[in-house]
């Protein structure tokens, strides 16, 4: 049975992680914009786009 | 994806191109704004913006000086900036003019037209940007300019820094308790799982102990952390005598607590930890649910955000910008096209063509002679003037109407505040009832006499009555923004369903600024003239232009010569042998004693005829006034003249009283007089010149094309498209405080089931951690569902 004291206290400690975690990401501001971002990661990355064509064209496959 | 040239629309912005010869790299502009943003754009490879939403471009105001040198006072920058470092700046700015993810994709590829730009991020909530850049290579003053070039002008205001701040740490801490309440409410209600099923195989004394500590530890931080709010605000009640919602619920809390710990140290009990933050983590979810705050919008803007920041002062010759708090009589100041007078002053030089209707009402802009007096709040429209300060700037004229801060008696409204009228009987009801239990029980059976007593106060604790307001309110909030209806604070719902009167202002709010019906009067013109007309209205890129162009509609284009242009002024130009002339009656020296937009059309010698621009009322008016005045009084007050009264008499009924030539302060006494005679007002008005008005009254709505342009202070924002929405706030605020009343009536009953148990003295832990999550959720389910249906039924 004392093997559930044990469980308990580590329990407890690694949510105590998680809340910490929570306290740290919002003062971190991840939750000021809630918007923006989604729609940021659908942008192409174009200078990437512009070498990917070139190195296709190179005919060398490498990006 | 892109479009094949399009004739008809422009590239950039998708109004119709009205004249031809605007092109870029074939491609149509509606003006040359328009193409120079699409020339910066193509020239740094940023064509992209066109790709990722269909039109995406912003129109600018046609040829408005934005200047921007103020930047480079230090005062202000300093003031601006959040971070500087030797090279290295940043700013935030608030650019009204962001809407589509082209927007975020084209200001954070930014670097692309400068390289000083480091980083640039957008919140598009908010409708700002976050900049990083090299100072030297890009100042503030660069910056502005460059996000004003591409139509996204930022909107430079000195924000009251310490408010702003303040608010958003409210806001935060909200999130904080909440995250901690729900955390130890999680914890303490697995670890009384055992306690729910003491009887048999679970009843182990052990675990009960070690439990009963952990749970202790637990709720230590939601006692002395998160439920301090509800016990400053209890105090701050009870120094000011009256008793609100948060007293009893302080009371609960605190009972729960102390009994708690005393059951757990004196080992007579597990306690009721559990309800206890799950009370405080609920009630906090719901305070948080009510103060939403819509991050773009601002209802508190004075006066101080219409005016601009800094004005160009001549000193020694030369123009320099100067803060406005440093102007003072007798300073020579520079008036540029489009910027607003910012002191009384007087018109040294230069044509002054002032259009005051955001300030006094009045439509239409006037002339201003050499030495005539100007006001504060005018804008001018033409060439650049020069102007003699008068007075200082907290002296002028009408900024004796904003300045006085009507105390808007904040004490006695929270009187009025259906929930604290409950509160403060249910509290005085509890407390005898609680006392009562003492006493009884202390004759009968002294033993349990207070573990009644506690039950009583905990049971009671009006977790579900505090929570019906959050969520009937706050979810009638929410319901309403997605129909273009914003209200400051839930307060408001409960102001507007209390409504009597309905004051509407005429121009700009019952009228529409941007649709104006253009009429012809005179004699007829032939199908040629017409043509010649509407083509010599294709080159000019003036408002009235563009609407008698409009009119007229597309017709064969003719080549046209001699076309001259005087700015606010009129057009002439040259047909074959005929000579036409298109403007006002002063550029064809025609007498027209009315006040009244027109445009003269005279070809060769005579005048043929006059264009009539009226101002249209905005669709849907006749309805919504018609189903107002069934419930309410409704009155119009303006700044104009009675030439519209016939007009007005068609749409009002004969009992609305029409009041005409009302200056602002006319305006704002009469809203004192209807309320001195017990009336509750609501004021409709879309200008400066209501502020005082819409400030005085129960509930000032504003009315705007842009709400997230500058707005007097008011209680309600109201998109202008939304107008025929307004019976419906009012109906829809009506049946949310029903609802409310119902939701007190349904947390009343569980009340009544729980006081049952507590009088008796038999009230477990188990049946309060029961009753006190279903009579929430039973609340809260009832508001958002209700609210739901209403809204599906009122608002669509």
């Amino acid at each position: 049975m004392s093997a559930l004291f044990v469980l308990i206290i580590i329990s407890l400690i690694v949510a105590s992680g998680f809340l910490v975690a929570f306290i740290w990401s919002v003062r971190n501001g991840q939750y000021e914009d809630d918007y923006t971002p989604a729609i940021r990661m659908l942008f192409d990355n174009k200078e990437k786009d512009i070498k990917k064509r070139k190195t296709i064209k190179d005919g060398t496959g490498k990006v | 994806m892109q479009s094949k040239s399009n004739i008809e629309s422009c590239f950039h912005c998708g109004d119709p191109c009205v004249s031809t010869n605007i092109v870029y790299k074939d491609k149509a502009f509606c003006c040359r704004g328009c193409r120079t943003v699409f020339q910066i754009l193509s020239d740094n490879d940023l064509t992209e913006y066109y790709e990722i939403e269909n039109l995406p471009g912003i129109k600018k105001e046609a040829e408005v000086f934005s200047d921007f040198t103020y930047l480079d006072i230090p005062e202000i920058k300093e003031k601006l900036l959040t971070f500087a470092a030797a090279e290295n700046e940043r700013v935030t700015l608030s650019i009204p003019g962001i809407h589509c993810s082209s927007c975020i994709w084209l200001l954070e590829n930014l670097n692309s037209i400068n390289s000083g730009i480091l980083k640039s991020e957008v919140n598009f909530l908010k409708k700002e940007i976050d900049l990083q850049y090299k100072s030297k290579v890009i100042s503030l003053k660069e910056l502005a300019e460059l996000l004003d070039s591409i139509g996204y002008s930022p909107l430079v205001e000195l924000k009251e820094q310490d408010k702003s701040i303040f608010l958003k740490k409210k806001n935060l801490t909200y999130v904080y308790k909440i995250g901690i309440a729900g955390f130890a409410f999680g914890n303490i209600m697995l670890l009384s799982f055992p306690e729910y099923f003491a009887t048999g195989m679970y009843n182990d004394k052990e675990f009960g102990e070690f439990f009963g500590y952990i749970n202790l530890i637990l709720s230590l931080p939601v006692f002395f952390y998160c439920s301090i709010g509800f016990f400053s605000s209890a105090w701050i009640g009870i120094s000011n005598k009256y008793l609100n919602i948060d007293v009893p619920i302080a009371l609960g809390i605190l009972v729960l607590f102390l009994r708690s710990v005393y059951e757990v140290i004196s080992n007579t009990g597990a306690g009721y930890f559990d309800t206890m933050t799950g009370l405080v983590f609920f009630l906090l979810i719901g305070r948080w649910f009510q103060n939403k705050s819509y991050q773009a919008l601002s209802f508190e803007r004075n006066y101080k955000s219409y005016f601009p920041l800094a004005v160009t002062k001549i000193e020694d010759g030369k123009p320099v910008s100067v803060l406005l708090k440093y102007i003072t009589p007798n300073d020579e100041l520079i008036i540029h096209n489009g910027e607003i007078i910012p002191v009384d002053s007087v018109l040294l030089n230069g044509k002054a063509f002032i259009d005051y209707s955001f300030v006094t009402g009045e439509a239409d802009p006037v002339n201003i002679e050499n030495g005539m007096k100007l006001f504060a709040g005018g804008r001018q429209r033409g060439e650049k003037i020069h102007i003699r300060v008068e007075k200082e700037f907290s002296q002028s004229y009408l900024m004796q109407l904003w300045k006085q801060d009507s105390k808007n008696n904040e004490g006695s409204d929270n009187l009025d505040r259906l929930i604290d009228r409950i509160s403060h009987y249910f509290t005085a009801v509890i407390l005898g009832i609680a006392i009562a239990t003492l006493g009884y029980w202390f004759y009968i059976n002294p033993s349990v006499a207070f573990h009644a007593f506690s039950s009583v106060l905990i049971i009671a604790c009006p977790c579900a009555l505090a929570m019906t307001i959050p969520f009937t309110y706050g979810n009638g909030l929410r319901l309403l923004e997605r129909c273009g209806i914003y209200l400051k604070d839930a307060q408001i719902i409960e102001k507007v369903s209390e409504i009597t009167t309905i004051v509407f202002d005429k121009t700009g709010t019952i009228t529409s600024s941007r649709n104006k019906a253009v009429h012809y009067s005179g004699s007829s013109l032939t199908p040629a003239e017409k043509a010649v007309v509407s083509s010599i209205t294709a080159n000019s890129s003036h408002p009235l232009s563009r609407m008698i162009y409009n009119y007229l509609g597309q017709t064969e284009e003719f080549k046209i010569e001699k076309f001259t242009e005087v700015e606010g002024k009129g057009i002439s130009a040259e047909f074959g042998n005929s000579h036409f002339v298109l403007g006002s009656s002063d550029f064809l020296n025609i007498r027209d004693s009315e006040n009244r937009t027109s445009v003269y059309l005279k070809i060769n010698d005579t005048v043929k005829g006059v264009f009539l621009m009226k101002n249209e009322y905005r669709p849907g008016l006749n309805d919504a006034v018609k189903e107002l005045c069934q419930k309410h009084k409704v009155e119009v007050i303006t700044g104009d003249g009675e030439g519209e009264k016939e007009r007005l008499r068609e749409i009002f009924p004969d009992e609305s009283n029409i009041f005409f030539k009302m200056d602002p302060f006319a305006k704002k006494e009469h809203i004192l007089k209807l309320k001195s005679k017990a009336e509750k007002v609501m004021m409709v008005g879309d200008g400066l010149n209501d502020a005082g008005a819409i400030k005085e009254s129960n509930v000032g709505v504003s009315i705007s094309d842009d709400v997230f342009g500058f707005l007097p202070a008011c209680d309600v924002i109201l998109e202008s498209e939304k107008f025929f929405k307004l019976p419906s706030l009012i109906k829809f605020s009506v049946k949310l405080k029903k609802l409310a009343i119902v939701g007190f009536l349904i947390s009343f009953t569980y009340n009544i089931v729980g006081l049952s148990f507590a009088v008796q003295g038999i009230l477990s832990p188990l049946v309060a951690a029961v009753l006190m999550p279903l009579s929430s959720i039973t609340i809260v389910g009832f508001a958002v569902l209700s609210t739901g249906l209403a809204a599906r039924k009122m608002l669509a």
